[in-house]
């Protein structure tokens, strides 16, 4: 690692251990019960007295993140497409899409148990549901960012709207897709979560709610952490496979991260 | 079509609709354009350059009046893969290299050769152009300069009969810009295509060009088109003789005559 | 100067008596959301017997027991109304809560079932559908109730649901389901559907359950004040027994987004368990240290506790009298 990224690193690490450091002293100066705030070496202690019970529950969780993501990507693609090309189905469905976004996802999650039964199927739902919005504004912005110039010259060259779309729009809109992907994951990992406050009899969401009504405080901490561990994890997935598929795209040339 | 059409213009208008009423943008142009021309159009703003380039590209449909290419409207005339296009930015895609962004429009619209021999004939365009060794290289490891070579290239690619040019020259430093105009130059005498060019330096225009189109605005008319007498192969010599700067001169006084009452802007 | 002579008569009165005129005021939390369970509490306050005992009160919704008992354990709110298995678990923590009336004697954890399923006993539900939130403490419950009783648990399907058991079980997605029967139960009562449930704490789970909690702190430097809150609070109770109609309509009056049939079905239930073997001898809010040191044991067999402590501290009948 060059001199630069190594400091860089350290500094972002200190600032971690600034942060845990204040609150360690802040809850032993202002004698703050740890049944009500723990400090964070308690914290630490239960993550690892209670590492498999972590480990174990982290599983389900990722996998409603997962599928809940891929399903909010392939219908926020899907759409987007749609709004980007079609006049009459951007005007239609926007209103709509901003009207679903709007609505707490909390306040649906009992109905989703209903229909969907218990388990799986309504975190994966609630987490698409959260996480579809911005990939769907994103898509259709990169799409209708291209050169109109560019593809005004490629019609007159006779390019077919398959050969525009798969050789200059789609990868033109690649980094506008990876932005919103950072931004999605954590929203799908947010809304996994809240399927399981709701729905939990399994993964980091139930752990949290389990061990707040148990007053186990500490363990209901070391569960927050864990679960900021792994969208910390996943968003670097992305930024890996960001870097993967558009290794052509500069730091500096980034497209704002709308939204 | 014959390989390279003889385009003449006549009585083209063009009007647009927009908030405050119709706007002119082109009125009454008329210009003849022999084949294998080098032809420059200048103008201030808002005459109807680019507009009157819509048209031969067939982007854009006249109000009236027509085009003729070889004595057929542009309507009827199968421009597919005929017409080229170099932009004032270069507008290379940045995730293909300099090699592969020349590919694109032979991708599009050459797809009869087979690709090796595109391959082939694209490396020579940028060997012609001074970018030997950098085929491989991302749009964004390449100058301005060397960027638009690679955009002219990629015009030029396809052996367009026609090449359409809008100012590509505007964004460059005047260095590049001289070098880049005689590569124009360069590369042009080895191609059939007509060329026309619309700049807003009057010395380029009468440097490169046999004849020049001047355009008033408000609405897009043409004024005056002069014809450049000097022969090829053209240098920058040029640019130091009287007859030169006679030329300059006279086209930059059209350009800064107070308007004619007649018709004037509303 | 006889103007003069009234005047500071006046002053000195209304100084001596101003004592008199200044209230306490205090903030009392609730468990949960209003609800009609909650209307002894209303009634109370309606009818002045706080304000009687000089307490200007202001009653505010809980979100569960756990966050009322965190409220009063950490000196952010006088009072709390909430369970009293919670209130031992916080004293356990660290948090000094205590309790000084225990109202409704039993928890009304239950296994709830529509009338025509014909269940009457535990053993009926073998061959059944269940319902049960699990991993959460009632799950606990149910299991300490099922070895207790020594039911065989595999002969049992249960299936998992959380705040949708009404639902589950108008949809006919269960046959029974472990529930608050006076929540989930009395609304499937409501929506046309008779019911009926057998309470965890008639088949050996020996719960308390809503109980008056103040933090040790507040006893310690008001007693008086907790002496007379104590007094207004059980004073509404024992009033809502003889007088129901009067307390569900203090309620509604406050509350007139709540469904009223539901409302009326629910503080009958719910007053019945205000009654036990102690109240009756004792009246409303008395709690034995047998009975907490039972619960105790349950709540460590439970794996809910870790260690007893000694729960002399955490319940007192002092301030009953």
């Amino acid at each position: 690692m060059s001199k630069i990224s190594l400091a860089r690193t350290a500094g972002q690490m200190g600032v971690f251990v600034a942060f845990f450091a204040l609150w360690e002293l802040a809850v032993d100066v202002l004698h703050v019960k740890a049944v009500i705030l723990p400090p964070p070496s308690l914290i630490f202690q239960s993550m690892l007295k209670h590492w498999l019970y972590l480990l174990q529950n982290s599983w389900p969780t990722l996998i409603a993140v997962a599928g809940g993501f891929a399903i909010a990507a392939a219908l926020g693609f899907t759409i987007a497409v749609g709004i980007a090309y079609s006049r009459w189905v951007s005007e239609l469905t926007y209103p709509f899409l901003i009207a679903a976004q709007v609505i707490p996802k909390v306040a649906l999650a009992p109905l989703f148990i209903i229909w969907f039964g218990f388990g799986l199927a309504p975190k994966v739902v609630i987490a698409a549901l959260i996480a579809f919005f911005p990939i769907v504004i994103n898509t259709a912005r990169g799409l209708i960012s291209v050169e109109p110039e560019l593809i005004q010259y490629m019609k007159s060259l006779g390019a077919s709207w398959s050969e525009i779309f798969f050789k200059i729009s789609l990868p033109w809109a690649l980094p506008y897709i990876f932005a919103s992907f950072r931004i999605s994951i954590t929203l799908a990992v947010v809304g996994a979560v809240v399927g399981e406050f709701v729905a939990s009899d399994s993964g980091l969401g139930y752990v949290i709610s389990y061990a707040n009504v148990s007053l186990d405080t500490d363990v209901m901490f070391a569960g927050i952490f864990v679960l900021s561990l792994l969208g910390m994890l996943l968003f670097l997935a992305v930024v890996l496979l960001e870097r993967i598929f558009i290794s052509w795209q500069t730091a500096a040339e980034a497209p704002p991260e709308t939204m | 079509m014959a390989l390279v059409p003889h385009i003449r213009i006549e009585d083209l208008s063009l009007q647009y609709r927009t908030k405050g009423g119709s706007v002119s943008a082109l009125d009454t142009v008329s210009a003849d354009i022999p084949p294998r021309s080098f032809v420059s159009v200048v103008g201030p703003s808002g005459c109807g350059k680019t507009t009157l380039l819509k048209v031969l590209s067939g982007v854009l449909k006249a109000t009236s009046g027509r085009v003729l290419l070889d004595d057929k409207p542009i309507e009827q005339a199968n421009l597919s893969g005929q017409v080229g296009y170099v932009f004032q930015r270069p507008l290379l895609l940045p995730w293909r290299s300099a090699l592969q962004n020349v590919l694109l429009t032979g991708e599009v619209a050459r797809k009869h050769i087979r690709p090796p021999i595109r391959e082939a004939e694209a490396r020579q365009w940028l060997a012609l152009t001074g970018l030997s060794g950098f085929e491989d290289r991302l749009p964004h490891e390449l100058s301005g300069g060397m960027q638009q070579r690679v955009s002219l290239c990629r015009a030029l690619a396809f052996r367009p009969a026609i090449l359409l040019m809008d100012e590509p020259f505007a964004a460059l430093d005047e260095i590049t810009r001289e070098v880049m105009q005689e590569e124009l130059l360069r590369l042009w005498s080895v191609t059939d295509s007509t060329v026309i060019f619309i700049t807003h330096s009057i010395s380029e225009a009468v440097l490169l060009s046999e004849r020049v189109i001047v355009m008033t605005a408000r609405p897009g008319r043409v004024d005056e088109i002069i014809d450049i007498p000097f022969g090829r192969p053209r240098d920058e010599q040029l640019r130091g003789q009287a007859e030169f700067s006679g030329l300059v001169q006279h086209i930059r006084g059209k350009l800064h005559r107070p308007k004619v009452a007649a018709g004037a802007a509303p | 100067m006889t103007a003069l002579r009234t005047l500071v008569a006046t002053i000195m009165m209304t100084a001596i008596s101003a004592p008199a005129f200044a209230l306490d005021k205090v903030t009392l939390r609730l468990d949960w959301v209003y609800g009609s369970e909650h209307a002894p509490i209303f009634l109370a306050r309606d009818k002045g017997f706080f304000e009687k005992e000089g307490i200007d009160v202001t009653l505010l919704p809980g979100q569960g027991s756990t966050v009322t008992v965190k409220l009063v354990g950490n000196g952010s709110e006088e009072f709390g109304y909430a369970a009293a298995d919670q209130g031992l678990m916080a004293y356990a923590k660290g948090l000094p809560v205590v309790s000084t009336a225990v109202i409704l004697q039993k928890n009304p954890v239950a296994v709830i079932f529509p009338k025509s399923s014909g269940i009457k006993t535990l053993t009926d539900l073998y061959g059944k559908t269940m319902g049960i939130p699990f991993q959460s403490v009632g799950e606990k419950q149910w299991r300490y109730v099922v070895k207790f009783n020594k039911i065989d648990s595999s002969r049992i399907h249960e299936v998992a649901v959380d705040r949708n058991i009404a639902a589950m079980i108008e949809a006919n997605k269960v046959d029974a389901s472990l529930a608050f029967f006076f929540n989930d139960g009395l609304k499937v009562v409501s929506d046309g559907t008779p019911m009926d449930w057998i309470l965890l704490s008639d088949v050996g789970l020996p719960i308390y359950s809503t109980s008056l909690l103040v933090n040790e702190e507040t006893i310690k430097k008001n007693p008086d004040l907790v002496r007379r809150f104590t007094h207004a609070f059980v004073a509404g109770w024992t009033y809502a027994l003889s007088h129901e109609q009067e307390a569900l309509d203090a309620f509604l009056k406050d509350n007139p987004a709540v469904d009223p049939k539901y409302s009326a079905l629910k503080l009958p239930e719910v007053l019945k368990l205000t009654q036990s073997e102690e109240t009756s001898k004792n009246g409303i809010g008395y709690s034995t240290r047998e009975k907490w040191e039972d619960m105790q044991k349950a709540l460590v067999d439970m794996g809910i506790m870790d260690s007893p402590v000694d729960v002399s501290k955490v319940f007192t009948n002092e301030f009953l009298k």
